[in-house]
């Protein structure tokens, strides 16, 4: 590889960097800042601490709570249930 | 050349044999994430008195909770018991700083290595001085409660106020709380150094050449820090560009422009990083999740899944005629299951190309990045319920964090119940990785109708996946045994802390070798007449019909009383 051809190939990368960066990283949030669904959007997630390419559950700290919130939810509607039915139990007097 | 064909799968195969407990890669990954999980168990398990101190909280809990208002014991004591986790041990919570990831940054990069020190000292003494104030008024009114034996109303009253007056000082004191700056240059060194030699050590036992795997490992994790470092920039970050899709680009750039370099090619091994970090992975899909939401739930994210990820599967093999049945599988998986990670098990249980790999990700990505906006936005034109819209959003939108940043936008119930039905489905990987290695074994690697014996199975199947699926049962079995409190502190926030800090490192690591080892041309030739795209489309569209007609059902129809409750 002679060294003009070595220029070349470390011009393509700096230039392809280049190119996805100010593509992805400078023009689609700004067009996407443009818009009000994506500021609320993104205010979401600032609110909640939220990171949107998280991979698993794990890496997501809010699905604790509503891990919580969700069993208590059920065990809530599970016990309302049982309630009615010795209510009704207890009125056919069985 | 036999090295080549293996570097083109996500796993290699070949006959079982005993030396291959220390010569296969597969053992390896296993011993590698045995090794992370064992030593974060024994940190957890023997160095913190763990289960002590919640039963003393538990006892000093229960005995406020029959006080007629919040006493300054029950909220310290429930406070406590709610910071007292595995990972803030001091042994782990070192561990931990150690695998610290590039943090977000927007306009300054300099802020994803360093955090500068925060707080004023004299507004944070002040503070404190009326803190310990508020809390001596508040003991004391509690006292003057107590001696009337609770049965003075005003007196309850006046403690109650002064416990309230105390808890707003008490966070404001921690709010103003000085904290000094870091900065995570030293430890990203230590980390490097230490997961190449952890690597080494394997590579050593199965002859390859180390000096040459760890210099070149050192050229690979710099690029993961920097996949990370870009995946943490906070415009992008928030429509799902994470460090894995940073590596992957960060690698095909390099390996299509100025080549790969030789000297880190012998540290290019996708399949090295990806099987230790599946079964670091392991230890996060824990069962007893999916009991979170009831049934609905169970039925939401466990009947629909494997409906629509056979389903599409024969779509693309019967209608589409998909050229490859492992890329059809892979995108199968992560379009009906949980995305990247869903992908990555898939591809590793099916020895997909790391093209196909590559190709689902981006799929999966642009996607997601789609649907994270446009289904919240159907929903509020539709006017559907946040319930069913978080229940739709849970079991249709791939990735994990989209998932929950689509629910975050339509309302806090919303997300409540879309992260959770994210969850539950996000542990079907480990079900899903077994069946897919097991049907490949059984049907797809042998000819028609060949009878496939049990130790034929055993050669064939990717030992990885063992280990994957043998660290999920024991965490699972370990977490259902330690009762609710001791799992979520030990095993939620404590081993599975340790688990996740690696494996996002494996997994970045596995994204920039697969991009430093992929050609443009090669990922090109996948999107020959858009099957995947087609495959992709067709395969969501009935996901989307089928899980919300289920989720109507369930939430609506079957258990509305659980609606009520959330």
């Amino acid at each position: 590889m002679n060294f003009s051809s070595a220029m070349q190939r470390w011009f393509r990368l700096a230039a392809y960097g280049a190119m996805f960066w100010l593509i992805f990283c400078v023009g689609l949030p700004h067009l996407l800042s443009l818009s009000e669904s994506w500021r609320t959007f993104g205010a979401a997630q600032e609110k909640w601490n939220l990171h949107a390419g998280a991979v698993y559950y794990t890496d997501v700290p809010v699905t604790r709570d509503t891990e919580t919130a969700n069993r208590a939810a059920v065990r809530q509607a599970l016990d309302k249930r049982l309630q009615t039915i010795s209510k009704a139990d207890a009125g056919t007097g069985m | 050349m036999e090295n080549q064909k293996n570097s083109d799968v996500v796993v290699d195969r070949g006959e079982a044999k005993w030396s291959d407990l220390w010569l296969k890669e597969d053992y390896w990954a296993i011993w590698i994430g045995f090794f992370i999980l064992l030593v974060s168990a024994f940190m957890i398990f023997a160095g913190g008195d763990i289960e002590k101190k919640m039963a003393d909280y538990n006892a000093v809990i229960a005995a406020e909770k029959a006080k007629p208002f919040k006493t300054v014991e029950l909220i310290q004591a429930t406070a406590a018991k709610k910071a007292l986790t595995g990972a803030s041990l001091p042994s782990v919570k070192a561990l931990i700083g150690y695998t610290k990831t590039p943090g977000k940054w927007d306009s300054n990069p300099l802020a994803s290595f360093v955090t500068p020190a925060k707080g004023d000292k004299a507004a944070a003494d002040a503070a404190k001085a009326k803190a310990e104030e508020a809390l001596t008024a508040a003991k004391a009114a509690q006292s003057a409660a107590a001696d009337a034996q609770f049965k003075d109303e005003e007196l309850n009253t006046a403690a109650a106020d002064a416990v309230k007056a105390w808890e707003a000082a008490d966070k404001d004191a921690a709010a103003a709380k000085v904290s000094s700056g870091s900065n995570i240059f030293l430890s990203l060194v230590v980390l490097g150094l230490g997961l190449g030699v952890m690597f080494s050590i394997g590579m050593m036992a199965m002859g390859n050449n180390v000096p040459q795997f760890f210099i070149g490992f050192l050229g690979v994790f710099v690029l993961s820090v920097f996949a990370n470092f870009l995946g943490g920039f906070k415009p992008t970050a928030a429509y799902g560009v994470n460090a894995e899709i940073m590596s992957i680009v960060l690698g095909l750039l390099i390996a299509n422009t100025i080549g790969t370099p030789k000297w880190i090619m012998p540290a290019v091994q996708v399949e090295y990083y990806i099987k230790a970090g599946l079964v670091l992975l392991g230890a996060e899909v824990l069962f007893g999740k999916i009991l979170a939401i009831g049934v609905p739930g169970i039925f939401v994210a466990w009947v629909v899944t494997p409906i629509v990820l056979i389903t599409t599967f024969i779509f693309g093999q019967k209608v589409l005629k998909m050229p490859s049945k492992t890329l059809n599988i892979v995108i199968s998986a992560d379009m009906s299951v949980c995305g990247t990670s869903a992908a990555i098990a898939t591809a590793a249980a099916c020895r997909a190309k790391k093209e196909e790999l590559t190709l689902s990700v981006g799929l999966s990505l642009t996607f997601t990045a789609i649907m994270m906006i446009a289904l919240p936005a159907l929903i509020k034109a539709l006017g559907l319920p946040e319930v069913l819209g978080g229940a739709w959003i849970g079991g249709t939108i791939d990735a994990t964090g989209s998932v929950a940043a689509a629910g975050a936008f339509l309302g806090p119930k919303a997300l409540q119940v879309a992260a959770t039905i994210k969850m539950i489905q996000n542990v079907l990987i480990g079900v899903t990785a077994f069946c897919v290695a097991m049907y490949w074994c059984t049907k797809v690697e042998c000819n028609e109708g060949q009878q496939v014996s049990a130790m034929e199975i055993w050669n064939r199947f990717p030992k990885f996946v063992i280990g994957f699926l043998a660290v999920s049962i024991i965490c699972s079995v370990v977490s259902g045994n330690l009762g609710n409190d001791l799992a979520t502190s030990m095993i939620d926030k404590g081993v599975v802390s340790v688990a996740k800090a690696f494996r996002g490192w494996m997994f970045a690591l596995a994204f920039v070798s697969i991009g430093l080892a992929t050609n443009f041309r090669d990922l090109a030739q996948y999107f020959k007449g858009g099957k995947p795209i087609i495959l992709y489309v067709v395969g969501q569209s009935f996901n989307l019909c089928l899980t919300l007609l289920m989720a109507w059902i369930m939430f609506y129809k079957v258990f509305p009383d659980i609606t009520a409750s959330i």
